[in-house]
């Protein structure tokens, strides 16, 4: 039998063979029922098993990719292409060659036009079908950028035998380097230019395309002084696979950052420091050694070396010119790791600007001269200390210092690696609809398991894992994993930390965020509340995340006085006085703050402290996160609080644009901010601009949140609040019963829930329906209990109204205790809604008019109208129902003179103003024309 | 033998080579393998490098995977893909054509020669296992192609460490074993 073996029976037999001596084997394979490949081919098999080194399939395929890769064949022969087209392009001549690329002067001919560019040939071949789409889907991006100091991308494509080719704008000029020697151009002119060439790099990275081979030769300077960019991202569209060695050898290596040499991530901070390469050379005429070469003033001495470029003044001069503020904006730029880089181009720009305008310049970094410099000029007593002893103090202070800084950076790692996972999942959270997506909690639950599971994983590791995990839950709102995210790094907190370390007191604050979400404040004051005395001795950024959590914690358990506004105004005085927060914490703080002071109901105190925050911010120069969105939300809600509709209206606006700015794709910030805007504007009567806003904003919403969230349900009140005043009232009604109905089937208590049946009630007033506008009214009400407590401001506004049903229900008694409960309530709550406070004081003397007592309904009506009058003046359905009470307790005091003036006034003012109601105005005509029964 | 590997495409199912995000994974992984350098191959993780991808990946709007086993897949369908791409450009310009010329040789063009040829050998000998033994198959892409080690394999694929040996050594046996083509 000579059959030939399955793959199955070949594994069977190598099994077996394996497990047999050399003789046996042999043995074996000597069978006569073993066809002769299939000897040939175990034995083959038997021998590469048998090899101990070599073996191919032991090295990764990884390494052969590169082996192959380091040897592609690059070599063309660019005279035999003159002549040729290129898409609709003839070459006409070689004009540069490079390490991965061959440029020639092209032009294109047509009837009436005549286009002269720069086709640039590839060495490289794109030969599969996967590299070719990966090169059109580059070009495509490259082609959308469009910025007057950027060569465009005109064209491109991949010629039959599989060369890549790029058609670029052709740019006549010098190259950077060259245009400076000859116009003999000074420092300023210098930095001018550079500034100019560094603001395209700026609009490239906004489109998130990083060049990767900024260098004098890519930045050509046309006649009338205009810098223009060259090769944007083209290094990238190359594939900088594996041309690693091109890279560093044909690429000059002096401008490639040194992640851009090792295996470092290549992102906008490699232009950053080619950036800094290029402004060394223009102010020195040579190139920095290598990063963190040392300050360029150092430098011009030993610029003997290779200099193409001719320095802008003699060396002395310069040498003054540079020290300080130049030398620290290079060094910045050339730092070696990323991170301690200018964190944009933007920055660097901003910081060359600063030192032309003669500002201070942010980049100092705190150099121990510097520190010592400052110590020094504070103490001036340390001056005229003996030499010996001042160098014992420099040495002293610039160890400490640089210990100090060594801890710093450690620090900073591992925050890096935390912050890089919490964007991990933030991003996956968002870049999907809901629905879609895959679930974060269950990427939490893998991720807790692995942690929980690696037993090789230090207890310190262990523990910033499981709190980035926690801070993930957290704003995915998982909060049941929290809860075990959190008691579980409490036990490994408590286990490996004491009392007054960062990680321990980190840990607890982030249990207490669990238990307030958890709606368990009273546990989470527990926690965080024998700690209160040490925090409050530290100056660390932990210890102030903590107090800012037991703030919150306070102020969510209920606290009869105003404890928690006592502590985080505390907090505030000391972080902004501190020197060693970061201002991203201070910010946190005063936000804190004005959150704080906003939900206890002071407006003021919080547009106050809102407005403070928002100028640090700005100041500060610090990135837009949630924060701004919700601190700008903030300040919109007390400002129209206060009845400042405009810096409301502004605050609310400023929120969406940074909103649409920071979330690239529909977001639920953004989502919600719309939506926001919305509301206010029906609640200021401008529908017209309204209505764009209320659509988008509930279609965004129920895409984001889902129908029955809350934040729908606000959206849904917000279109039906539109449609009534537009008069539509039956989809207004249609409207808001289908909110309800969801509020219902989820047996939902919330605040949206609240306002839908406030509103619906509200709808309903105006049919004659009292009894349907009481029922919900009512039923809003106890909502509002279940919801805010017994007490709150909340349902200050609603009483107010209620008021009003219950005078229209004739119970007028009724509906003057309850406006005093609503007045009341506002007192206590600070200013409240000065809206609300008059439509209580409405109901509270229009009640009183017809109980008889006119003297004390004048009374009100006049003081609440003045008030009103000036807060609002456009609200004139208001002003004129509170002008026909005014009018009407006149007549019943007899006073017929006053009260046909005060009618005929209200009338004018309600002019053909539709909105005020007719019974209001019958009653005026009456007044005015003194015919009034009384 | 040779002719079987004039065309690139076929190597690749018809689902992965017309997939925007296997086309995403090969981008991210040759991207990756390209900053690393060859002449230091201690330093070379295949393994780190995967997972990083995938962190990557991950971090990005792909978000897509319903599972890593599926990563590993792509990611070892990836390499495969750009390891016979690139032997398939080498073996291409051997015998010259087009407007790239040969270089001359030398001892690294030949290591890359065999290298070459070792790779599109291997994936012959892989589409074999494929159809007849596909667990091997499997053991290998995720071994040699996208670095996993062997008890890695083994938990990807729930199967017990031993058997992932086994099979394993099996494979490399079989695949090493294959013909030599002429010329190499």
């Amino acid at each position: 039998m000579t059959e030939r073996l399955s793959i199955g029976e070949l594994a069977d037999a190598f099994d077996s063979l394996i497990a047999l001596s050399d003789v046996d084997r042999r043995r074996w394979l000597a069978r006569d029922d073993l066809h002769a490949d299939d000897r040939a081919r175990l034995a083959r098999m038997l021998a590469a098993d048998a090899q101990a080194e070599d073996r191919f399939l032991d090295e990764p395929a990884l390494v052969h990719a590169q082996i192959l890769n380091e040897n592609q064949p690059t070599h063309v022969e660019p005279a035999a292409l003159v002549g040729q087209q290129f898409g609709a392009f003839r070459l006409e001549r070689l004009i540069g060659q490079g390490g991965m690329a061959t440029v020639f002067l092209a032009r294109r001919s047509g009837a009436d036009f005549e286009q002269v560019v720069a086709v640039k040939l590839l060495r490289r071949g794109l030969f599969s079908a996967v590299e070719q789409k990966l090169f059109r889907r580059e070009r495509r991006l490259l082609a959308s950028l469009n910025h007057p100091n950027i060569a465009r991308l005109i064209d491109g494509g991949i010629t039959e035998a599989g060369i890549p080719y790029l058609v670029l704008e052709y740019v006549e000029g010098l190259r950077l380097d060259e245009y400076v020697g000859t116009h003999r151009l000074g420092v300023r002119a210098r930095l001018e230019l550079f500034v100019r060439a560094a603001a395209a790099v700026e609009a490239a990275h906004r489109a998130l395309i990083v060049h990767r081979d900024i260098k004098p030769s890519n930045i050509l300077v046309s006649t009338d002084g205009t810098p223009k960019l060259l090769d944007f991202g083209v290094a990238k569209l190359l594939g900088e696979d594996g041309d690693n060695h091109t890279l560093t050898a044909a690429l000059t290596p002096s401008y490639a950052a040194p992640e851009q040499i090792g295996r470092g991530p290549i992102t906008t901070a490699a232009d950053i420091y080619a950036l800094g390469v290029v402004l060394h050379e223009l102010l020195t005429g040579s190139r920095p050694t290598g990063p963190d070469a040392g300050p360029p003033s150092a430098s011009i001495a030993s610029a003997q070396q290779v200099s193409r470029l001719s320095p802008p003044a003699p060396a002395p001069h310069l040498r003054r010119v540079l020290r300080g503020d130049l030398d620290t904006i290079v060094q910045r730029a050339l730092h070696v790791r990323p991170e301690q880089r200018y964190p944009s181009v933007a920055a660097l720009i901003d910081d060359v600007q600063r030192y032309l305008d003669g500002r201070p310049v942010l980049a100092h970094p705190p150099s121990r001269w510097y520190v010592l410099r400052k110590f020094l000029r504070r103490n001036r007593l340390a001056a005229g200390l003996a030499g010996a002893l001042l160098l014992a103090l420099v040495a002293s202070l610039g160890g400490a210092l640089w210990q100090a800084r060594a801890t710093r950076a450690e620090a900073m790692r591992a925050n890096s690696v935390r912050d890089l996972l919490i964007d991990v999942f933030k991003t996956a959270e968002q870049s999907q609809p809901e629905g879609s997506r895959v679930r974060p909690e269950d990427i939490i639950d893998v991720g807790m398991r692995r942690v929980l599971d690696d037993r090789n994983l230090p207890d310190e590791s262990r523990l910033e894992f499981v709190g980035a995990l926690a801070t993930v839950a957290s704003t995915m709102g998982a909060y049941a994993q929290m809860d075990t995210l959190t008691r579980t790094g409490i036990d490994i907190a408590d286990r490996r930390y004491t009392v007054g370390e960062d990680p321990y007191t980190t840990a607890r604050r982030q249990r207490a965020e669990a238990l307030i979400h958890l709606d368990r404040p009273s546990e989470a004051v527990a926690l965080l509340e024998p700690m209160r005395d040490n925090l409050l001795a530290s100056d660390t950024r932990a210890a102030y995340e903590a107090l800012m959590v037991l703030s919150v914690a306070l102020d969510r358990r209920g606290e009869a006085g105003d404890g928690s506004l006592q502590l985080i105004r505390r907090l505030r005085e000391r972080a902004v006085a501190s020197s060693m927060l970061p201002p991203e914490v201070v910010l946190q703080v005063m936000i804190t703050e004005s959150d704080q002071l906003a939900a206890k109901h002071r407006f003021k105190e919080a547009l106050e402290r809102g407005e403070a925050a928002e100028k640090y911010w700005r100041d500060h120069e610090l990135p837009v996160s949630s924060e701004i969105l919700w601190l700008y939300e903030g300040i919109g809600n007390a400002a129209s609080s206060l009845g400042d509709a405009a810096l409301g209206e502004a605050a609310y606006r400023s929120a969406i644009t940074l909103s649409e700015r920071i979330h690239d794709r529909p977001h639920r910030e953004t989502a919600w901010f719309v939506g926001l805007l919305g509301s206010y504007l029906v609640s200021l009567g401008r529908v017209d601009e309204a209505e764009p806003y209320v659509l988008r904003g509930l279609a965004m919403r129920r895409q984001l949140y889902g129908e029955t969230a809350k934040e729908t349900l606000f959206a849904v009140g917000a279109l039906s609040r539109l449609r009534a005043v537009q008069g539509r009232r039956e989809e207004a009604i249609a409207a808001i019963d289908e909110g309800i109905d969801a509020c219902r089937r989820q047996s939902i208590d919330s605040e949206a829930c609240v306002r839908l049946l406030q509103t619906r009630s509200r709808l309903r007033l105006p049919t004659g329906d009292i009894a349907g506008a009481k029922v919900d009214i009512e039923a809003a009400i106890a909502m509002q209990k279940r919801v805010s407590g017994d007490e709150s401001a909340m349902i200050a506004n609603q009483y107010a109204y209620l008021a009003e049903v219950q005078r229209r229900e004739g119970r007028y008694a009724e509906s003057v205790a309850t406006a005093d409960k609503a007045l009341a309530l506002m007192q206590r709550f600070g200013a409240g809604h000065w809206a609300d406070t008059a439509v209580a004081r409405l109901q509270r003397a229009w009640s009183n008019l017809e109980l008889g007592h006119a003297q004390a309904a004048l009374d009100e009506i006049a003081d609440a109208e003045r008030a009103f009058s000036e807060a609002s003046p456009q609200n004139v359905k208001m002003r004129v129902t509170m002008k026909h009470v005014a009018a009407s307790a006149l007549a019943r005091l007899g006073r017929s003179d006053e009260s046909q003036r005060a009618a005929a006034e209200a009338l004018q003012l309600a002019g053909s103003d539709a909105k005020v109601e007719p019974e209001v105005i019958a009653t005026l005509k009456r007044l005015a024309a003194g015919t009034a029964a009384n | 033998m040779a002719d079987a590997n004039e065309n690139t495409e076929m190597r690749l199912p018809a689902s992965y080579a017309g997939d925007e995000l296997f086309v995403e994974v090969y981008d991210r992984l040759k991207t990756m393998a390209g900053n690393q350098l060859v002449n230091n191959v201690d330093s070379i993780n295949t393994t780190g490098l995967v997972h990083e991808l995938y962190l990557r990946m991950v971090h990005g709007k792909s978000l897509r995977f319903v599972d890593p086993a599926q990563f590993f897949d792509y990611a070892a369908k990836a390499m495969r893909h750009l390891l016979v791409d690139r032997a398939r450009a080498r073996m291409r310009t051997k015998r010259g054509g087009g407007l790239l010329q040969v270089e001359l040789p030398t001892e690294t063009t030949s290591l890359a020669d065999m290298t070459a040829q070792r790779a599109l050998e291997i994936d012959d000998g892989l589409r074999k296992l494929e159809g007849e033994a596909p667990r091997a198959a499997r053991i290998v892409e995720l071994h040699y192609f996208a670095g996993l080690s062997l008890p890695q394999v083994a938990e990807q694929l729930g199967i017990s460490t031993r058997t992932v040996n086994r099979e394993w050594r099996f494979a490399r046996a079989f695949l090493h074993g294959e013909p030599h083509h002429e010329g190499a």
